[in-house]
């Protein structure tokens, strides 16, 4: 830029040449930008390895093998009887097969054309891969949402801005690490897409478009449940057009087509089945449908009757449609045709919903709202751009800046709401922040008039200055963006890459040591327990336990029986006895507890044992208290202090079983709680109905098997009972007998 | 070396597809359920004693006899090695060229190596044919055709060496223990010299028997218990030696229990998987093991803290802890340990051996699967002659101390490459031809040549396999040639979508 | 079949009543207020005289009336018989709903009146959308009912 402006005036530039750098520059620009997005989420396969990473993509993962193990129409009517046992779980049809199909197709493309590429290694890079797509989607969409901003005039500046910021904001990367095989890798590039689709559609008013754009919902449809976003965020969008009276044609096509043709469509992924047409959630794309065939209707008629006649006509209409429309609604929700709203939704709206009435989706912490601070870790800078590029867009209030204002209100709103819809927020963020900086770099890299003025000697103080002026802002604005590269990498290496099935700690010498328990002692169920062996553990561990161990499990993490997650939160809470007729009854063969206490591994089941209870006491609230966990004083111990509820409950004993003995006669800590046992009192937690099958090497997994019954019919803890008797008569002689012996030897 | 099988050979019979199954050289029926069980208590008298005596007539029983007998049984490794030092005359008024050599019935399915050798002075030691005579064999005696390089005369002498190998012969009893227990194997053997001729001298020893006993058994009436007491005479613990003539096939059954603190690793099957690339001068080998510990097994759970406070990690174990494997001495490279679950981080080298440490100890009745894999240059196994192409690698790498059930050795040749033919091959079950399609493979894929071999020891790991094939410069120029087509291709249809005119105009 | 017979049947009756599809809602209205059968009348004046010369505009809202009335009959034939293959007639309805959407998409990019509304869209790209759209609808809907 700088040599054509030094030589203005004298060197013509050959177009196609120009076009063609330009070109080579814009490649340049996408291919660097897909490096670093691929490159930064790459961490996590460095520095561990090629892994599947956290819980729920365990599942897919396992899915995905299924899928090209078998045909796709096997995977649809997939029963799982591996999981949930006694009940199973109808996998094909609960689960959004996009993702699945989507690397299942990669896996059969790359087979074809000579690369058999290991399922593992798809799965495990699909979600990098998609990033550099995205990326790229996002300069669509924000080229199409500048597209008619009169004052930009570089247009792509602010496209190639945000898909830069897209491709490496933690907002996303946190959702897309390779490894992360979850429904969002993909999701988010096809919310894009679809995006960008639907604002190119109202921009032109095409049917093709409005067609490409219930596709790309479709796929959206089959990818993740949080597609009722778009279909809330599309309708409101032009509802909100129609109150600021900018009804047109190209509205009504692109919107229609889209509805009736997305609609339909999202019908055919078995999960979603008839929900569109009969749950709440879908009822605002419906009314919205309905209100522009009267709003087409009414602006037919306004243009061919008398406005007197127009106005009287309209209101006789709308009173008829109103009360048609709301009676019809508020009967078929009685009436049971429409689902009400499910507790996910009302959770979005009151942050304390959950807590009080759905335990187990509070339980989670990605269900959580999200602390400030989480906003400023996930985008940075553009936490401060993103207002400006809303204003920006106020500024304009063109179709398409509208559909940015509806999306950043809601988005911002939701990403408050929930920890995790933080990944939703973060494109609409970047499109702003791009837009922002697009226009910012317009105006402060435009040096052109400046330079000239100097080069023609037009000694002038005045343009010296706001040359400088310039210069300065733009330097600060490549600081930012060069702190932005910098806070993104740090974020993703330290806070996002760790697959959290592998842990990484440090030795003394301060090298790196993995801790590995997990597939430690999932590898030794896989290798050393029946195949046909059922594990009880809370369900954070199902899907774990089903993708690496393989092993049938009672809950995971679909949680889609309240009441079967209770009772194994009961059967752990409840004491021993009580537990062994849970246990019996559930045709348990082995339980499973995550324990930290030993290395203070946070995590565990210990920490997550007052959910178990809340849960279980949802159900059964005469026998499980959670009052009774605590102590008089309101604290939650682990050590002799604690309550007798919590002393004898499986989950307690199972997790401090001879933990005491760890400690050679000191006094056992509980490092995550940091709470000191006694040994004496470490020493009397005793287990009878349950055998200790396995622990690994770090104690963060604890594997217990459950006894078979007694060959007698006795009480399997009237006998440890017993047992215990006889043995400390036992050792109490032993001692007195042995010591003289020792004393000799010393 | 022996012959070598030839594909062209088996494609003259039209009926004969190229998966066939070949008699290995050491035949070995398949008996369908063992008439041996290791249980001590249901040792039966007639089971061990009782003889066929018409059989003697078939084998010609005075036309040798043994003029000194001596049997070494080593029981230092996991599996059973027997050594038998035999000096033989001939009796018979005829010259003969064939002797016959009686093994027990019970470990019919157990002789994993049988090496006869005849010493002549002067001479090295040359290996004589010897196969296993079904027609002859009962369920008792299983006997061996060793042919003799020449007739011998009469009234001469001759010196053979037999030896063999036995898995599966070593028991713990009881089965199980606490963590730290002693282990006690349960052996079952012949104290007498299973001889199909009369026997002049005879003496037994064993080797690394630690802490013997010996099972009382009740003996027929006539045999004196005191006679055949053993004796120790440090390493070994000795029969003998026995001064007086045995009968053919006279017996007398075995049971020792004895002490090993080291683990029984068994192997159920292990994958060999051999790539061979032309191109990168690259032999990669990767090795999938299904590994059991056949030692003691815990009688309650495994204990972590039992097992950390450190009273059984010092002094050696019945328990696998570590797994040694040695690498070939040619340099390696890309070394990788994985199982099912992923990386096993905890490998290292140490004196050209990999010392890779399981995920979890593995204890007596545990399993363990894992892959391991390397790299060597494939100039140091090949040998080139032209187009033809003689791989030689190693029988078996891994493991020490190892019993192997089951060996599935692949090749993977390059596309386009000939399988001609293959060396003898010790056990070999079954092997076959096949296509497998890897990274970049167009037109047929990979040739890949499968052996099916059973019933191994670790110490076959000096047995070389050698397979030929054929591969010249069309085959190595075949996959780039036809890739650079179809890139050709996709390029031109691309270029000719890209003409067509898609647009929608009015039609002027 | 049924469906065939009903076009027969219900098209010209309907056609006669109310060419305009936008008639047809406000069927209710009428009653209320006379004025408001004026008005009808007099939007479906004008558009008598403003599709007279235009055959291709008839044809389409032709096909749109009777959209209109195969997707009634099908309401109505659920609501009278039952809707037990949901999926079966949910796939009936939603294509003509889609359909009738589409056509009128169709209808209005195909105006010369809103050449300035739909730029760079031509009544012939306006047809291969259409087509394009149509097919699409089709495939999904075979699939829905199988």
């Amino acid at each position: 830029m700088v040599s054509l402006i030094d030589n203005e005036g004298y060197l013509r530039v050959d177009p196609t040449l120009l076009k063609l750098v330009k070109l080579l520059l814009l490649t340049l620009i996408f291919v660097s930008v897909s490096f670093a997005a691929v490159s930064s989420r790459l961490f996590s396969v460095i520095r561990f390895e090629s892994i599947i990473h956290e819980f729920d993509p365990w599942f897919n993962f396992r899915a995905t093998k299924h899928l090209v193990n078998t045909s796709f129409y096997e995977f649809l009517n997939w029963f799982d009887d591996k999981t949930w046992y006694p009940l199973g779980r109808v996998t094909g049809g609960t689960l959004y097969p996009g993702l699945m199909v989507t690397s299942s197709v990669i896996y059969h493309i790359l087979k074809f054309v000579g690369l058999p590429v290991d399922i593992r290694n798809i799965c495990v890079l699909l979600a990098p891969a998609f990033s550099s797509i995205t990326s790229v989607a996002m300069y669509l969409l924000t080229l199409e949402v500048t597209s008619t901003t009169p004052t930009l005039k570089h247009k792509k500046t602010a496209a190639l801005f945000s898909a830069f910021l897209m491709g490496i904001t933690p907002g996303y990367i946190s959702r897309s690490v390779a490894g992360s095989y979850d429904n969002e890798a993909i999701a988010i590039t096809l919310l894009l897409v679809t995006f960008f689709l639907w604002v190119k559609s109202v921009n032109t008013g095409s049917i093709f478009y409005g067609a490409l754009t219930a596709m790309f919902y479709f796929y959206m449809v089959s990818a993740w449940g949080g597609y009722v976003f778009i279909t809330n965020i599309i309708p409101l969008h032009v509802f909100i057009l129609l109150l600021m009276g900018r009804f047109d044609y190209k509205i009504y096509t692109s919107y229609c087509t889209w509805y009736a043709l997305g609609t339909l469509m999202s019908m055919q992924i078995p999960f979603v089945g008839f929900l569109p047409i009969r749950s709440n959630d879908h009822m605002a794309a419906f009314g919205v449908f309905g209100l522009l065939q009267l709003v087409l209707l009414v602006s037919y008629l306004k243009d061919t009757l008398s406005p007197t006649k127009f106005v009287r006509l309209m209101f006789a209409f709308s009173a008829v449609v109103a009360t048609v429309g709301i009676s019809g609604l508020v009967l078929a929700t009685k009436m049971g045709w429409i689902a009400p709203w499910t507790g996910r939704f009302y959770s979005l709206w009151d942050t304390n919903y959950a807590k009080v009435h759905i335990p187990i989706i509070a339980s989670v912490s990605e269900h959580q709202p999200t602390p400030w601070s989480s906003f400023f870790f996930d985008l940075n800078f553009m936490i401060w751009l993103f207002p400006v590029g809303v204003y920006f867009c106020f500024q304009e209030l063109s179709n398409p800046a509208v559909f940015v204002i509806v999306y950043s209100v809601l988005g911002s709103y939701f990403a408050g709401v929930m920890v995790r819809l933080m990944l939703t927020l973060a494109p609409i963020v970047c499109v702003c922040a791009g837009i922002t900086l697009g226009r910012l770099f317009n105006i402060y890299l435009d040096v052109k008039d400046e330079l000239s003025s100097w080069w023609n000697n037009k000694e002038s103080q005045d343009s010296l200055f706001t040359l400088l002026s310039k210069m300065v802002v733009s330097a600060t604005f490549v600081f930012y963006l060069v702190f932005y590269v910098q806070h993104c990498t740090w974020v993703t290496s330290n806070a996002y890459s760790s697959p959290s099935v592998v842990l990484a700690s440090r030795n003394p010498d301060g090298s790196q040591l993995l801790i590995d328990d997990y597939r430690e002692a999932y590898y030794w169920l896989r290798m050393n327990t029946p195949e046909d062996a059922k594990v009880m553990a809370w369900w954070d561990y199902g899907y774990q336990i089903g993708g690496m161990a393989d092993r049938t499990t009672f809950v995971d993490n679909n949680t889609w029986n309240n009441t079967h997650i209770a009772t194994v939160g009961r059967a752990m809470a409840t004491s021993e006895d009580k537990a062994e007729v849970i246990m019996r009854q559930l045709d348990v063969d082995y339980v499973l507890v995550i324990f930290g206490g030993l290395i203070g591994y946070s995590g565990d089941d210990i920490n997550k044992f007052l959910w178990m209870v809340r849960i279980s006491e949802g159900i059964w609230p005469e026998e499980i208290s959670e009052r009774n966990y605590f102590t008089d004083r309101g604290a939650y111990r682990v050590d002799d202090l604690a309550t007798d509820a919590m002393k004898n409950s499986l989950m307690y004993k199972l997790s401090f079983y001879r933990f005491g003995d760890a400690y050679n006669g000191l006094d056992p800590v509980d490092r995550v709680r940091q709470q000191k046992l006694s040994s004496s009192y470490a020493k009397s937690i005793t287990l009878d109905v349950m055998e200790e099958a396995f622990t690994s090497e770090n104690w963060i997994v604890r594997i217990y098997k459950l006894k078979n019954r007694d060959n007698f019919g006795r009480d399997l803890i009237d006998i440890g009972k017993k047992d215990r008797k006889q043995q400390s008569k036992r050792t109490k002689r032993m001692l007195s007998r042995k010591k003289p012996t020792l004393d000799l030897r010393v | 070396m022996g012959n070598m099988y030839r594909l062209d050979d088996l494609h003259k019979d039209p009926n004969q597809s190229a998966i066939s199954t070949l008699a290995p050289t050491l035949l070995r029926s398949r008996a369908s359920s063992s008439m041996y069980t290791q249980d001590p208590d249901m040792l039966s008298d007639d089971e061990l004693i009782s003889i066929d005596s018409d059989r003697r007539v078939d084998l010609r029983s005075n036309v040798w006899e043994n003029v000194k007998y001596e049997r070494i049984i080593d029981v230092l490794k996991s599996y059973v090695k027997e050594r038998h030092v035999i000096h033989a005359r001939n009796i018979a008024p005829e010259p003969t060229s064939e002797y016959y050599f009686a093994v027990p019935g019970f470990v019919r399915d157990d002789v994993a190596l049988f090496v006869a050798t005849l010493e002549v002075p002067r001479q090295q030691e040359p290996l004589l044919q010897a196969e296993r005579v079904p027609e002859l064999s009962s369920p008792d005696v299983v006997y061996y055709k060793i042919e003799l390089p020449y007739p011998i005369a009469p009234k001469s002498q001759i010196h053979i060496t037999v030896s063999y190998v036995l898995t599966n012969q070593l028991e713990p009893a009881p089965e199980k223990g606490p963590m730290g227990a002693e282990q006690r194997l349960f052996f079952k053997t012949t104290k007498l010299a299973l001889s199909a001729y009369n026997t002049l001298s005879y003496e037994l020893k064993i080797l690394g028997a630690n802490k013997p006993q010996e099972m009382a058994l009740e003996l027929p009436s006539d045999v004196d218990p005191e006679e055949f007491k053993a004796s120790a005479r440090d390493p070994f613990l000795v029969y003998g030696p026995y001064q007086k003539t045995f009968k053919p096939l006279s017996n007398l059954p075995l049971a020792l229990i004895f002490t090993k603190n080291q683990p029984l690793p068994f192997v159920n099957l292990l994958k060999r998987d051999f790539w061979v690339s032309h191109w990168s001068d690259s032999l990669q080998l990767e090795e999938y093991y299904e590994l059991t510990n056949k030692g003691i097994q815990l009688d309650r759970g495994f204990s972590r803290v039992d097992w950390m406070n450190g009273r059984y990690t010092m002094r050696p174990t019945p328990v696998i802890t570590s797994i040694q494997i040695p690498l070939p001495k040619v340099e390696t490279s890309e070394v990788y340990f994985v199982d099912k679950v992923g990386n096993v981080s905890t490998s290292l080298f140490h004196n050209n051996e990999l010392v890779l440490k399981p995920r979890f100890p593995i204890f007596g009745g545990w399993n363990y699967n894992f892959t391991v894999g390397w790299t060597s240059p494939l100039s140091k196994f090949l040998k080139s002659e032209g187009d033809l192409h003689v791989l030689r690698v190693p029988l078996l790498d891994g493991l020490n101390d190892a019993t192997y059930d089951k060996v599935e050795i692949s090749f993977f040749l390059p596309e386009g490459a000939r399988f001609v033919g293959f060396d003898d091959i010790l056990n070999l079950k079954e092997w076959k031809i096949d296509h497998k399609f890897s990274y970049l493979d167009i037109t047929t894929g990979h040739t890949q040549v499968t052996f099916v071999l059973e019933n191994l020891v670790d110490e076959m790991r000096n047995v070389d396999i050698l397979i030929e094939y054929e591969y010249g410069l069309a085959g190595m120029l075949r996959k780039p040639v036809t890739a650079a087509v179809y890139i050709f291709g996709a390029l031109l249809g691309l270029l000719l979508l890209r003409k067509i005119d898609l647009s929608i105009k009015p039609s002027a | 079949m049924a469906k065939k017979d009903a076009k027969a049947k219900t098209v010209p009756a309907i056609k006669k009543q109310s060419g305009s599809v936008a008639a047809e809602p406000t069927a209710n209205a009428i009653s209320f207020f006379q004025e408001l059968g004026n008005s009808v009348k007099i939007s479906f004046n004008s558009y008598i005289s403003e599709t007279k010369d235009n055959q291709k505009l008839r044809l389409i809202d032709a096909f749109l009336v009777f959209l209109v009335c195969l997707g009634i009959l099908q309401f109505v034939f659920c609501l009278l018989v039952g809707n037990f293959p949901f999926n079966a007639f949910l796939g009936g309805f939603i294509a003509t709903v889609a359909q009738f959407v589409l056509t009128v998409s169709l209808r209005l990019q195909s105006l010369d009146a809103n050449k300035t509304v739909f730029k760079g869209i031509t009544p012939e790209r306006a047809l291969g959308d259409y087509i394009f759209a149509s097919l699409a609808l089709h495939f999904v809907v075979l699939h829905f009912i199988n």
